[in-house]
C-alpha cells in the first residue's frame, strides 16, 4: 500500500491534479482512495461526475444512527474509491479539528483494512496552516507527499510554507517531500522559478502539466481529463506523473491509518 | 441533530466522588503531569490537595502562546523532563509519570506519540503514559471511567502465575472479612487490589494473578484487554447482586480457579433471615436510593422490597448498562422512578416535591434530592459484594436512623474517597 500526500496553495488545481493521477492509476488498474481533506468537500466530484457525496463530518454531525464506512466511501465512475472529509459550516467552527475527527473516525471504522487499497491519496487543503492540516503528514496516515505549485510567486510562497512544515516534523518519522508538481500558469520563466524551488528543497520535479484548455473543458464535464479525454497528450503525461509518483513511494504493509 | 434541550443536564451537588487525581493516585510510585490551562488544573488541583497527594500532582500551565507556536509537543517534553529532574534531586525519582491533556489538545493536533516516544528514550528505567481529561475527547468511544481503567492497567506485567485473584473495577478493595476472600485465602489464593499496592513493582506483579474479578462493569473493557494482552482470565462480580446471584457468581469463580465451590448456604440463610428480621424493625420507615450509591438500583429496590422493606423512590442519573427497571415495575408499579438528569429537577428540588426527610437514604444524590439526613454515604465505584456486605448494608441504613449526617457533607468534593 502506498500513502501519498497532495499539499499546495488553494486554487492552484491539486484536487484537479489529485483526481486526473488516481483516475490514472486506477486506469492501471490499481484500487485507489482518494480522500479530500478540504472543508469545500470538493475533491473528488470529477470521480462522481458532480454528484455530491455524504462527508464523514456531515455523518457525525448530524449524529446518524449508522455512521458506516458504506456511506462515507462512494465508488466514482472512474473505479476511484472517494472520501470527503468536510468541514464545518464556513465561517464556524474548526476547520483543522474537523480534519482530525474525520481522520479519527475513518480510522475507528478500519476504513484501509476494509477496502484494502493499493493507494490512498490525501488531497489537502492549501497550506498546512494549523495541527489539523498537518494530520496527513503522520507516518500513521502518508509517507511521501508532493507539492503543486505553479511558478507565482504566491504559490512558491505557500509551497514554502509546507516545505517548512514537513522539515519541522523531521525527526518524527512523518511523511517527507518527495517531489515537485508543476501546474503551469505560463508566467515566465516558470519552468526555471519552480525548478529551482525544488531544487532548494532537494527533490526533483516530476511532471510539468501545462495550461491546458481541455483540462478546464473536461472540468466543465465534471470528469477528469483521463475519463473524457484518454487519448490526449495530456493524459498521457497524468498517466507518466502517476508512474513517478508510484515509484517514488514508499510501499508500506497493508495497515489501518 | 442534539437540541441545546436535550443537552442541558441537572448535575446535583451530590456528585462529589472519585475523580482523575483519585483514581491515578492509586497507581504507587507514580506522578501525574496536567499538560492544562490554568483554569482546567483547579479542580485537579483542589481534589489532589484534598486527599493530601498534591506532591505527586504537577501542573504544566499552558498558554496561549505555546498554542500559536505549534511546538506544544516539545513544551510537555520539557515539563515533563523538569519534574523528573527535580523529583530525582529530591531523591523521588518516580516510576511512571502519567501526562494528561484536556480538550485544547484536540484542536492543535497536538502528537501523543512525539512526546511519549521522546520521554521513553529519555528514561528507559521510567514508563510513560498519556491520558485525557477531556469530555469532548475523540480519541476513544470508551467513557473517561472506562478508558482510565485501561490505562491504569497498561503497566502490568505476567512473567509467571502466582497463586492471587485481582479485584479490579472498583476503586476500594472487598472488605477484609468479605467471605470470597476469607474461602480464597483457605485455599492459599491472596487477593490484590490497586488501593493495597504499596510499590509499583507490586502494582505491575497484579498482572501475575490468576484471575481477575471484576466489581464494577467500568472495568470489563480493562478485564478483556489484559486477558487479550496477558492472557490473564477474568470473572465479573457486580454488585448489587442478590444472594442466589452471589452464590452462582462464588461457584463460577471457584471453577475458574479449579478449586470446591463453597457452601454458603448458610450465610445466604442467615443473610436473607436477617434481612426479614430488619425489614420488620424498620416497620415501613420509607427507603430511597439513587444510582449514586449502586450500579443496580433497581435490582436492590426489588430485593429489599421482596423481603419486606419499604422503597418509595429511586432516583437515577440515566441508564444503567446492567440493571432494568422492569421487574421492579412490574412487580411493584407504586415505587417511584425518577430521572434527575433533567434540568427541571432544579426547579422540583426546589419546590420540595421529592422531599421525604424521614426517609432512609442509599446514595448521596438520594438524600440530597430528598432532604434526608439519615443516609448511607455508599459510592457506586465503591460498592461491596457480598453476603456479609449485605448485612452491613443494612446496619448502616438502621445506623443512619441513630446518627443522622449533616447534608453539608454531601457537597464536599471527593468526600468517601480513600477514607476523605
Amino acid at each position: 500500500m502506498k500513502k501519498i500526500a497532495i499539499y499546495g496553495k488553494g486554487g492552484i488545481g491539486k484536487s484537479t491534479t489529485a483526481s486526473n493521477i488516481a483516475a490514472s492509476m486506477s486506469t492501471m488498474g490499481l484500487k485507489v482512495m482518494q480522500i479530500g481533506c478540504d472543508p469545500k468537500a470538493d475533491s473528488t466530484q470529477m470521480h462522481t461526475h458532480g454528484q455530491e457525496i455524504k462527508t464523514v463530518l456531515d455523518q457525525l454531525r448530524n449524529r446518524e444512527k449508522d455512521i458506516t464506512l458504506e456511506n462515507m466511501v462512494k465508488k466514482g465512475n472512474d473505479g476511484v474509491m472517494c472520501v470527503e472529509c468536510g468541514g464545518p459550516i464556513p465561517g464556524t467552527g474548526c476547520a483543522g479539528r474537523g480534519i482530525i475527527t474525520a481522520f479519527e473516525e475513518l480510522k475507528k471504522l478500519g476504513a484501509l483494512s476494509v477496502y484494502k487499497p493499493d493507494v490512498v491519496l490525501y488531497d489537502v487543503l492549501g497550506d498546512v496552516v494549523c495541527g489539523g492540516f498537518a494530520m496527513p503528514l503522520r507516518a500513521d496516515y502518508s509517507r511521501n507527499v508532493f507539492i503543486v505549485t505553479s511558478g507565482e510567486k504566491m504559490s512558491l510562497y505557500a509551497a514554502a510554507n509546507i516545505a517548512l512544515a514537513l522539515e519541522h516534523f523531521k525527526g518524527r518519522g512523518y511523511a517527507q517531500l518527495s517531489g515537485i508538481i508543476q501546474n503551469s500558469r505560463n508566467i515566465e520563466n516558470e519552468d526555471k522559478l519552480v525548478e529551482k524551488f525544488a531544487k532548494e528543497n532537494g527533490v526533483p520535479v516530476i511532471g510539468v502539466i501545462p495550461r491546458e484548455e481541455l483540462i478546464t473543458y473536461a472540468e466543465g464535464l465534471q470528469k477528469t481529463l483521463v475519463e473524457a479525454f484518454p487519448d490526449s497528450s495530456t493524459a498521457k503525461l497524468y498517466e507518466d506523473l502517476a508512474k513517478k509518483i508510484l515509484d517514488l513511494s514508499e510501499d508500506i504493509e497493508d495497515d489501518d491509518m | 441533530m442534539t437540541t441545546c434541550k436535550e443537552q442541558l443536564q441537572y448535575s446535583s451537588p451530590a456528585n462529589g466522588s472519585w475523580n482523575l487525581s483519585h483514581i491515578c493516585s492509586l497507581m504507587p510510585q507514580t506522578h501525574i503531569l496536567f499538560a492544562v490551562p490554568l483554569g482546567c488544573s483547579r479542580i485537579i488541583k483542589l481534589s489532589a490537595l484534598e486527599k493530601g497527594i498534591a506532591d505527586r500532582f504537577w501542573t504544566l500551565n499552558i498558554q496561549n502562546q505555546d498554542l500559536v507556536s505549534g511546538d506544544i509537543e516539545k513544551v510537555i517534553i520539557e515539563g515533563a523532563v523538569q519534574t523528573i529532574e527535580r523529583l530525582t534531586k529530591a531523591g523521588r525519582r518516580p516510576r511512571a509519570l502519567m501526562i494528561f491533556v484536556s480538550c485544547i489538545d484536540e484542536f492543535i493536533g497536538c502528537d501523543h506519540d512525539v512526546f511519549l516516544s521522546e520521554l521513553r528514550k529519555r528514561y528507559p528505567d521510567m514508563r510513560f503514559i498519556d491520558g485525557f481529561m477531556n469530555p469532548i475527547d475523540r480519541h476513544t468511544d470508551l467513557p473517561p471511567i472506562v478508558n482510565i481503567q485501561n490505562k491504569l492497567t497498561a503497566f502490568w506485567e505476567r512473567p509467571k502465575v502466582v497463586k492471587a485473584v485481582n479485584f479490579i473495577g472498583s476503586f476500594l478493595p472487598p472488605n477484609e472479612d468479605n467471605e470470597l476472600v476469607e474461602y480464597l485465602l483457605s485455599y492459599g489464593y491472596k487477593t490484590c487490589h490497586m488501593y493495597t499496592r504499596r510499590t509499583f513493582d507490586e502494582y505491575i506483579a497484579m498482572g501475575e494473578s490468576a484471575l481477575n474479578i471484576v466489581t464494577h462493569p467500568a472495568g470489563v473493557y480493562a478485564a478483556k484487554q489484559i486477558q487479550g494482552r496477558l492472557g490473564q482470565a477474568w470473572s465479573e462480580l457486580f454488585s448489587f447482586k442478590t444472594t442466589d446471584e452471589l452464590i452462582d457468581s462464588y461457584n463460577r469463580i471457584c471453577n475458574m480457579l479449579c478449586i470446591p465451590a463453597p457452601d454458603f448456604i448458610k450465610l445466604k440463610r442467615q443473610t436473607s433471615d436477617y434481612f426479614i428480621k430488619k425489614a420488620t424493625e424498620f416497620s415501613g420507615c420509607p427507603i430511597v436510593i439513587s444510582d449514586s450509591a449502586t450500579i443496580k438500583p433497581y435490582a436492590l429496590a426489588l430485593y429489599l422490597l421482596d423481603m419486606g422493606f419499604s422503597v418509595k423512590m429511586i432516583f437515577v442519573q440515566g441508564p444503567s448498562p446492567i440493571d432494568k427497571p422492569d421487574m421492579l415495575r412490574q412487580k411493584y408499579p407504586e415505587v417511584k422512578i425518577y430521572n434527575v438528569d433533567s434540568p427541571k429537577t432544579a426547579l422540583i428540588y426546589k419546590s420540595r416535591k421529592y422531599a421525604l426527610p424521614e426517609a432512609v437514604a442509599v446514595g448521596e444524590l438520594a438524600a440530597y434530592i430528598c432532604r434526608s439526613e439519615h443516609y448511607v454515604p455508599q459510592i457506586a465505584f465503591c460498592e461491596q459484594p457480598g453476603f456479609r456486605a449485605l448485612i452491613k448494608l443494612i446496619d448502616q441504613m438502621e445506623q443512619s436512623i441513630k446518627t443522622p449526617r449533616p447534608l453539608e457533607d454531601i457537597q464536599i468534593h471527593g468526600k468517601g474517597c480513600c477514607g476523605l
